[in-house]
């Protein structure tokens, strides 16, 4: 009788620490969700998610979608290390050529996909641009997790500076560079390759600008179109404003919309 | 104006031209040798390299510029610094003190590692601080190398070795 009573005793302590180990990792699991900003208390209003707006005006950004960068810079050359310790510098500004940054980690899960896709010979880059990784220095990466990493023809470079001058928010982060006019032509992160080339065909689309093997076309039918779709897509866009009673200066212009993840 | 250095050897970049360095002297090199088993230099171990172009350098460069060369337009420039070993210093070859001003007619279209048609090549052989170097400079266009000279020698003078 007493060995029984001594094993359900140890039994119920057993269990105890068993649901006192599952209350801590619950808890542990709602803090990190609170300090990612997901609340999961039922009384806990949100708002409306397109009508996300905090005091100051900015949008609001969704826990996991990166932050855009804070303002648009400059082009900056890029100086620092290849994956083998070798200094060298990568033209950016004042070329005649479309260069695309991919600022990219050894560490982040999302970016061992890029690593992998740009170790294709056939890697179709928007415009033809320049394709160039960029990575943090070696006070933050391992250099020989970058070699390893590293594809047999794009170029990477180790620069914390460059991080730091193009204000890169999030890694993967891309950049695509006008070297002619120094202008940022498009950015944003993005998860997949082909989201990234949607994305920068967006934007050189929405500037009108064409390109073959990084150059900008000046001539031919690609670039007569592609000035005549930037122009005409600006114009239908006037219209259909003017249409809505929206004109120049109207405060709905700068509303900030809610960014969905 | 962006400035890149290694192994006592300093480039002022003009705008949107860009430089990579090598270190080939043994021991000290992790990349594999990207040195052409035919480039006739081979005889000879070359030190630091440095490379410096008005165009995007490719990522596998030889010493004087295959891979590089092959890919140059009418308008491009390259230049390799390549340095040589401490046995070659006080040899004849070179003799030549200080870094080398490059005149039109040092260029010839036979004078390149690999010939390549409509480009002009010169080299030239010279000591400075007591290191030894060929100069190795590609002109995208032969014809146009009275046009292009003068900033071969802006990049040549804002190269500085200690």
């Amino acid at each position: 009788m007493g060995a029984i009573t001594a094993l359900l005793a140890v039994a119920v302590l057993f269990l105890g620490l068993l649901v006192a180990g599952l209350l801590r990792s619950h808890a542990e699991i709602l803090r990190g969700l609170h300090d990612l900003g997901v609340n999961l208390d039922p009384n806990h209003d949100d708002g409306p998610p397109s009508r996300h707006q905090s005091h100051s005006g900015q949008p609001e950004i969704r826990p996991g979608v990166p932050q855009p960068r804070l303002s648009d810079t400059e082009a900056f050359d890029l100086v620092g290390l290849d994956s083998f310790g070798e200094v060298l510098s990568v033209a950016v500004e004042s070329t005649n050529r479309l260069t695309l940054l991919a600022f990219l980690s050894s560490s982040c899960l999302t970016c061992r996909d890029f690593w992998k896709e740009f170790d294709s010979e056939r890697l179709d880059v928007p415009g033809g641009a320049r394709l160039v990784i960029v990575t943090k220095g070696l006070e933050a990466e391992s250099e020989s997790a970058i070699r390893n990493l590293s594809p047999r023809v794009i170029q990477t470079v180790l620069s914390t500076e460059a991080w730091i001058n193009y204000q890169v928010p999030v890694a993967p982060y891309f950049i695509m560079v006008d070297g002619e006019s120094n202008r940022i032509v498009g950015e944003g992160a993005a998860t997949s390759w082909d989201q990234v080339r949607n994305l920068m065909g967006q934007a050189m689309a929405d500037i009108g600008l064409a390109a073959e093997r990084g150059r900008k076309l000046t001539s031919g039918s690609a670039s007569q179109s592609a000035r005549r779709n930037g122009e005409a897509r600006a114009q239908r866009i006037d219209d259909e404003l003017r249409a809505a009673g929206i004109n120049p200066g109207d405060p709905r212009l700068y509303q900030q919309p809610f960014v969905e993840p | 104006m962006t400035a890149v250095a290694q192994a006592g050897i300093q480039v002022q970049l003009l705008a949107g031209w860009e430089a990579r360095f090598q270190n080939n002297a043994p021991g000290q090199s992790l990349a594999p040798s990207s040195r052409s088993s035919n480039d006739p230099r081979n005889a000879s171990v070359t030190y630091s390299v440095a490379h410096v172009a008005n165009f995007a350098l490719p990522i596998q460069v030889s010493d004087f510029g295959a891979g590089a060369v092959e890919i140059m337009t009418s308008a491009d420039i390259f230049v390799a610094l390549c340095e040589y070993g401490p046995e070659s210093v006080g040899t004849a070859l070179f003799a030549s003190q200080g870094l080398p001003t490059i005149k039109a007619t040092d260029f010839g279209k036979q004078s390149l590692q690999r010939v390549i048609e409509g480009q002009g090549g010169c080299q030239k052989f010279f000591t400075e601080k007591g290191r030894v170097f060929c100069l190795y400079v590609v002109v995208g266009s032969y014809l146009q190398r009275f046009r292009t000279v003068p900033i071969i020698n802006q990049v040549v003078q804002a190269i500085s070795i200690t």
